[in-house]
């Protein structure tokens, strides 16, 4: 029996339920979050449904309670996911639909990394922030916290760090943390290179979609991302928009977002498993979990 | 009027999704520039951009005894209907919020001060700090 590779109809609609089903896991609490998951994963395979408006007109719905029930407590990823599940209800069930979805999905990470990097431009503690994110190993650690003394200083600063923030706040208290000297130079290197890179990504997704560098530059943004900040479900999230793009047109480039999504949605169960969602409230019940 | 309607949805198909979005990050960005609230929330996608909210903090002093040390608000004590207030307010970091927070608290004779304080970082000279962004007194 020979395989056959899925269609890029198939590919994507697989891609965003996934995505889906594990953003419902941690945005309903228990039960709802895990019985959710069933028909999100299993029903659209029915009689095709998975290109069926209603059945992500119906998602896209179920995304919206959390949303306006405690907007102040959803992560931006359920966002996301709203737009791409009311995309693909909008985008039909007819010929045109892979060229709507491919554009929608571009024009939703380009809106994403626009206002990502406008956000930063705008922030006033952005610099400072990136720059105590370098100092305490919360950015860059892979990199930074490689030698003995690195790792320790960094370590050190976190201790530092939690212990003020830990105290009675004073006006003028202040807690000098150890930094290289030039520290600030690099700091406002990183957080301008940051900017750059979505900047650059934002105009990639609107005006070259369909060249080598937007995979390139996108596909090094995400595995950056996945290395400098776990950040699971939104990086499965973004993987998920690069192969809605890149379904458009006969493209080897999907097999990348493919690989992506292959590594990063494992990884972001088993840290959905770890945490309080409704999968680890369920393994919690079941005396199965596994704190770390 | 059916036909109008039926020309509205290739323009809907293409533009809804965008407007969407456009639409609720810019009232996110409002609600971030004159209400306080975190950039990363509301969908306005500025994670990263400032501290997160869980840095922020909340403070409870009695105003008449400035020698008895303040006492901090969190997520996780507290009465469900307090736990959820702090929880908003160290996300939308307002009087109007810590308005909500007081209402929560158990009735206290003497005049007391809600603050809420948040780090900032100065990488010139490698130094962390607190400032105060929102005060209620009642």
């Amino acid at each position: 029996m020979r395989w056959t590779a899925p269609t890029p109809h198939r590919l994507a609609a697989t891609a965003a339920l996934l995505v889906q089903a594990l953003i419902f896991v941690e945005n309903f609490s228990f039960p709802w979050g895990l019985l959710l998951v069933a028909p999100t994963l299993v029903l659209p395979w029915t009689a095709s449904a998975w290109r069926s408006p209603i059945v992500w007109g119906l998602l896209a719905l179920v995304d919206l309670v959390p949303l306006l029930t405690r907007p102040l407590f959803v992560p931006n990823h359920l966002f996301l996911m709203t737009y791409v599940a009311l995309a693909l209800c909008l985008a039909g069930a007819g010929e045109g639909r892979i060229r709507l979805m491919a554009a929608n999905a571009r024009w939703i990470l380009a809106g994403v990394m626009a206002l990502a990097a406008l956000q930063k431009l705008l922030s006033i503690d952005y610099s400072g922030f990136v720059g105590f994110m370098i100092a305490t190993g919360g950015f860059a650690e892979p990199v930074l916290g490689r030698g003995a003394a690195a790792a320790g200083a960094l370590a050190d600063n976190a201790a530092q760090a939690a212990l003020f923030l830990a105290s009675v706040p004073v006006d003028v208290a202040t807690q000098a943390l150890r930094v290289p000297a030039g520290f600030a130079a690099y700091a406002r290197g990183a957080a301008v290179g940051i900017i750059v890179v979505e900047g650059a990504l934002a105009a990639l997704a609107l005006f070259r979609p369909d060249r080598a560098l937007f995979h390139i530059v996108y596909a090094g943004f995400l595995t950056g991302l996945g290395l400098v900040r776990s950040e699971l479900l939104f990086l499965s999230a973004l993987a998920m928009l690069g192969l809605l793009i890149s379904c458009a047109r006969p493209s080897r480039w999907r097999w990348l977002y493919v690989a992506i999504l292959l590594v990063a949605l494992p990884a972001a169960t088993s840290r959905l498993a770890r945490s309080p969602s409704s999968l680890g409230q369920a393994l919690d019940r079941a005396g199965l979990a596994q704190r770390p | 009027m059916r036909e109008r309607l039926r020309a509205l949805v290739p323009v809907a198909q293409r533009w809804l999704v965008p407007l969407l979005l456009v639409t609720v990050a810019s009232v996110q960005l409002a609600r971030v520039s004159f209400g306080g609230q975190s950039r990363w929330r509301g969908g306005g996608f500025g994670m990263y951009a400032e501290f997160h909210p869980n840095k922020n903090q909340i403070w409870l002093r009695a105003r008449e005894h400035p020698d008895v040390p303040p006492v901090r608000l969190t997520e996780t004590e507290g009465t469900p209907a307090t736990r959820h207030a702090v929880a908003r307010c160290l996300r939308l970091r307002s009087q109007a919020c810590l308005g909500e927070l007081a209402a929560t608290l158990p009735g206290d004779p003497g005049p007391r001060r809600l603050e809420i304080w948040q780090p900032a970082f100065d990488a010139r000279a490698g130094t962390l700090s607190r400032r105060r962004v929102a005060v209620l007194d009642f």
